[in-house]
């Protein structure tokens, strides 16, 4: 059910952050809170738009503001999941290279993995700032989606959910990167370490 | 540089940093970060498109469709409908000749129109279709290859996450692209079907070990009726899902909430669902579903970028200048998804060449894109199966109990069937009313 392989043995990806902290473990927490409130969202649309079609089809009396809900709801769901998508290892990467890189060279590939770790989380960084001014302006500006009077939403709760989900990725991110880093400085090699 | 170079250094650079491991998304939003900083100039435009990307490219009603389908195939998944259709198509074909791979196929087939990924079929089919397979005498080669080869029908028969991937970085319509998919999946599983049962007359040796045993002598208690009342939940499930939206009753969001509902109810009323594993597939659901949506994301952004440093258009231009036909062109197209899809997978594989062609093919007029979207999607597909980057070879190689089947012969075992797909592909190339004529 796995978009990609996951294969224990062959995993490239560390247990966790080599620099454990207790700070990685409450960070890991949150992680798994927002995404637990983002599973439960993902059932709430759901029964929300049954509900909405058992309305429409016994009573002719869809509920209001559905769509504009839906639209609204996908962006978040993603947002609050992020961090722990990226924790678990579940965004999209090809990673044959790397398995058999980190078999004939394994520093180059711990090196090669911290590189792209903290690529990640400088394009995090990125999105998080290129987003503050967007919940600025949902803020200040009242923004609402739908038609007044029948069904509206404020669109900045979903603009701060984005700025949470960059900084949970930024984060999960970098610990990673310091994982693989520090991995190299201990003179650990990438397999079994 | 010009913006010709740009683009054209750009989706070097993404492909290679994508086969060198880095994450699809990040490699497509720093490329095109910095490809569009080097065209304009200003770093703050590259700043705005990301932002822009993230926050609007997956707000929409449609979006919905991908937790809900993602939601409902897992479910199914999970309560084992996997396994009974297998048992009851075995009960009904095993008179043919190699009758436990067709019947893999049909079931195969069938388990498709309720999920959308192939990598929930090919582990599902690896777990109850393999073992059996090899216990009545069949090649390991061979029962694997059915199972990698019949697992791609999952991305094809909708609810299709491959046709939903198109229809949302392509804005065509979803309901259309599941329709169109119907038939050439329908088409695709036959052409399996005979692909096998002429393989078990012409070539045996390739296809069991010694004297198939049938499970006649197998003590096999299965009656028609009960196996037509293994098959009617899944029926059931199909007939609300695809008929919901064939017949305009429900769009394919609502459709996915109603497949979600009634694959929830069917896996409680078989008691294979408790909450923790409810827990699980929800918990399996959002990441899948944050995975495909930060892909999506990622596309936008970078054929936004494309598309300003004019890389489509000058392409587009070329192509008119140096008269290549229609045929030429989605000749040369399939050909590079086939290369690209033995480097990497089938949706990156997607979002960085459908942009550059989308605009090639709207050239030229009566060129239907839907029907480009079922030849993408079958192109894509073939690429699940050829080495060295071929996903469900790799799920099924990571399902497997017995260690003493490798990937190599996932790979040749599956071989067979890349040439049965590549048959199809061109069939519905030069016939594109197989896809589209039911529209």
């Amino acid at each position: 059910m796995n978009l990609k392989p996951t294969n224990s043995e062959t995993s490239v990806i560390p247990d966790g952050p080599a620099t454990g902290s207790f700070g990685a473990a409450i960070f890991g927490r949150v992680l798994a809170l927002l995404n637990g409130v983002g599973s439960i969202w993902i059932l709430s649309i759901t029964l929300l738009i049954f509900a909405d079609i058992l309305s429409r089809l016994v009573i002719s009396k869809p509920i209001a503001g559905v769509a504009e809900m839906v639209s609204l709801s996908i962006v978040g769901i993603v947002f609050l999941q992020l961090g722990h998508t990226i924790k678990s290892d579940r965004l999209t990467r090809a990673d044959l290279f790397l398995k058999k890189l980190s078999r004939s060279a394994p520093r180059s590939a711990n090196f090669l993995n911290g590189f792209y770790y903290s690529v990640g989380a400088l394009f995090f960084l990125t999105l998080l700032y290129g987003s503050f001014p967007k919940f600025i302006d949902s803020w200040s500006a009242d923004e609402h989606v739908g038609v007044y009077g029948i069904f509206v939403a404020p669109v900045w709760p979903i603009r701060v959910i984005v700025l949470v989900g960059c900084l949970s990725a930024a984060l999960q991110f970098a610990i990673y990167a310091a994982g693989y880093f520090s991995r190299n400085n201990q003179g650990l090699s990438g397999d079994g370490a | 540089m010009s913006g010709l170079e740009i683009g054209l250094v750009s989706v070097a650079s993404i492909i290679v940093l994508i086969y060198c491991g880095m994450h699809v998304a990040v490699a497509l939003n720093v490329v095109s970060f910095f490809g569009l900083w080097a065209f304009k100039g200003k770093i703050h435009l590259s700043v705005t498109l990301l932002s822009h990307a993230a926050a609007e490219s997956i707000s929409g009603y449609i979006f919905g469709v991908i937790p809900l389908f993602i939601l409902m195939g897992l479910l199914v998944s999970v309560s084992d409908i996997g396994r009974d259709t297998f048992q009851a198509a075995n009960h009904f074909l095993k008179k043919l000749s190699g009758g436990l791979g067709v019947a893999t196929v049909a079931a195969n087939a069938a388990f498709a129109a309720v999920t959308g990924i192939s990598i929930a079929s090919a582990a599902v089919f690896t777990k109850v279709a393999v073992p059996e397979m090899i216990r009545l005498g069949y090649q390991p080669k061979f029962a694997v290859g059915v199972v990698a080869g019949s697992s791609v029908l999952g991305m094809l028969i909708p609810p299709s996450l491959l046709l939903i991937v198109y229809a949302l970085i392509a804005e065509q319509s979803v309901g259309h692209m599941f329709i169109a998919g119907i038939v050439p999946g329908v088409f695709l599983a036959l052409a399996f079907c005979l692909a096998i049962i002429g393989m078990a007359r012409f070539l045996p040796s390739k296809v069991s070990t010694s004297v198939l045993k049938s499970m006649d002598d197998d003590g096999e208690t299965l009656t028609s009726t009960q196996a037509v009342i293994l098959l009617l939940p899944l029926v059931l499930l199909i007939t609300v899902v695809l008929g919901g939206i064939y017949s305009g009753l429900f769009t394919p969001t609502e459709s996915g909430a109603v497949g979600v509902v009634g694959a929830l109810v069917l896996a409680l009323m078989r008691r294979k669902l408790d909450f923790g594993k409810f827990w699980q597939v929800l918990l399996e659901t959002g990441h899948i579903t944050v995975s495909i949506s930060l892909l999506i994301i990622s596309a936008s952004v970078y054929s936004r970028m494309l598309s300003l440093t004019g890389l489509p258009g000058q392409l587009a231009d070329w192509v008119q200048h140096a008269g290549f036909g229609f045929f030429t062109l989605i000749t040369i197209y399939v050909l590079i998804i086939l290369v690209m899809g033995t480097l990497i997978d089938a949706i990156s594989t997607m979002l960085i060449i459908v942009p550059i062609f989308l605009p090639l093919v709207s050239g030229f007029v009566d060129v239907n894109l839907v029907w480009f979207g079922v030849i993408t999607v079958i192109a894509a597909e073939i690429g699940l199966l050829t080495p060295p980057m071929g996903l469900s070879a790799f799920v099924i190689k990571d399902t497997l109990d017995d260690r003493t089947i490798g990937l190599g012969d996932i790979f040749r075992g599956s071989f067979p069937f890349v040439l049965v797909m590549i048959g199809v592909l061109i069939l519905i190339i030069a016939f594109p009313q197989i896809s589209i004529g039911v529209l």
